[in-house]
């Protein structure tokens, strides 16, 4: 993408596309998501499999706390203390990494005042993709003095709720491919579309089936 | 994690350049620099006319070395740095502990996210003069409470010392100022002044500041300095031990003093 495709400053480049359909106004929520993700999956693989790591550890840590808390008082502290000993051993993206940890925190935080999960790491692995989903795109883009086409700031919100349920969907089916896989090196499967090849001698009842 | 970025070995850190030297090694790009380093602690108050202690004067060392290794160590992108730290250092306490690696470890990770390791060699040179020479008995008024507070020149030091000296009118403060350049150090004498003329004798500024010369000038800069916190703190908890104090106040945003940590979409 030239350089004159920038047309929101704080956005990294590959999300300025999706960015600029937000604005259009054209495409429905699930177009606007399926745009930003495949942005946030490159960023995801980008930083890479560490992180997953440090996540998987981290969530046995709070499959443990939920096996314990009924029975044993849990010393909160200590457990968010062990959250960044651990992120402290890996050598990952910085940026990445606080957004990994933040997850954990958060977790530990839904534990604490009784939150439930049926598996820990994959419902780690969806905060971590929400926060990166939230930190690159949904929380810059109102971080501008004025908008692409001039739209206002109201219309954008409108555009990002929209869209919000879609990109949920979709990080609830990454992350549990990347719990499947136990690695973000592939990107999410795609649904195979199958192209048809029409002809003068196709029966037309069969068209768009 | 066992790979290195960079290792910055000091040999000597004197309070004049032609004293100091270090040298900075860049793994990757398998480059060696020489440069000249000083820490001028000759300011720094005696209490009952005490040189500087071996354990104060390395951690004054332990505060200088990391300021340059940050400052020395360029950024990779958003990746953290693995920085090796080679030091002398005087008092066996600090040099045979793993405890005290790893606390030094630990903190530097919480302000920089970089990862620190430790080697400390024996001190086999003189120490500054500060350490050698006891000062003149000069008269030290030790009956007048008196606070050292860190004093950065900017706008919330220049606050918080005011709202200090309106509400306890007894109370002398020691300004404690450090800086690698000249912009800094004047910075901190610029707003000490009006200060000394709004509440005359109450105040007073120390300094300490250090330097690096480059004579090569090849070596590219970090602009960011994450550990400026904890070597402000560090430096500023030396002059508080030095004029027998063991509270050190601190009049600092906590984002700039102890790396508290921005929304979500400044993270990193």
């Amino acid at each position: 993408m030239p350089d004159g495709d920038i047309v929101h400053e704080g956005l990294g480049r590959r999300y300025q596309e999706a960015y600029k359909q937000v604005c259009d106004g054209q495409f429905g929520g699930k177009d606007l998501a399926r745009k930003v993700m495949s942005a946030v999956y490159k960023d995801i693989q980008q930083a890479g499999d560490p992180i997953i790591q440090f996540l998987q550890k981290a969530g046995e840590q709070s499959q443990q706390i939920l096996n314990r808390r009924m029975f044993e008082e849990i010393d909160w502290q200590k457990e968010a203390a062990q959250i960044d000993r651990l992120a402290q051993s890996i050598y990952a993206n910085k940026r990445f990494k606080t957004l990994a940890v933040e997850a954990c925190k958060e977790q530990i935080q839904d534990l604490r005042y009784g939150g439930n999960t049926s598996n820990c790491y994959i419902d780690l692995l969806q905060k971590y993709m929400w926060n990166t989903y939230s930190a690159q795109f949904a929380e810059k883009v109102p971080l501008t003095p004025s908008h692409y086409q001039e739209v206002n700031g109201e219309f954008v919100g409108e555009r990002l709720a929209l869209m919000k349920p879609y990109v949920q969907g979709q990080l609830q089916d990454y992350a549990k491919q990347v719990y499947n896989q136990g690695t973000v090196a592939q990107l999410p499967h795609r649904r195979s579309t199958i192209k048809r090849n029409y002809n003068a001698d196709t029966d037309l009842s069969t068209v768009g089936a | 994690m066992d790979e290195i970025d960079y290792t910055c070995t000091f040999d000597y850190l004197g309070e004049q350049l032609k004293k100091g030297r270090m040298r900075l090694t860049d793994h990757k790009r398998s480059h060696t620099h020489s440069l000249q380093v000083a820490v001028d602690d000759r300011q720094l108050p005696f209490i009952n006319d005490q040189a500087t202690t071996p354990l104060l004067a390395d951690l004054i060392d332990i505060a200088v070395a990391v300021h340059m290794a940050d400052r020395l160590s360029k950024n990779d992108g958003d990746m953290p740095r693995r920085i090796l730290l080679r030091i002398p250092i005087r008092a066996p306490e600090i040099r045979d502990r793993l405890s005290i690696h790893k606390k030094l470890q630990e903190i530097l990770y919480w302000f920089t996210e970089d990862h620190w390791t430790f080697e400390f060699t024996p001190h086999s040179k003189l120490g500054r003069s500060a350490e050698i020479n006891n000062p003149l008995p000069l008269f030290q008024d030790t009956l007048t409470p008196t606070r050292v507070v860190l004093w950065s020149g900017g706008l919330d030091s220049f606050a918080g010392i005011y709202q200090l000296l309106l509400k306890e009118d007894t109370t002398h403060y020691m300004l404690f100022g450090t800086g690698s350049n000249n912009i800094i150090s004047s910075a901190q004498r610029r707003t000490a002044a009006p200060i000394e003329r709004l509440f005359p004798q109450r105040t007073e500024l120390v300094q300490l500041p250090f330097h690096l010369e480059d004579k090569s000038g090849d070596v590219k800069k970090s602009s960011y300095a994450r550990s400026r916190g904890f070597v402000f703190m560090l430096l500023g908890a030396v002059c508080a031990c030095q004029a027998g104090k063991n509270t050190l106040y601190i009049c600092e945003n906590g984002i700039g003093a102890i790396n508290l940590p921005f929304v979500n979409q400044r993270s990193g």
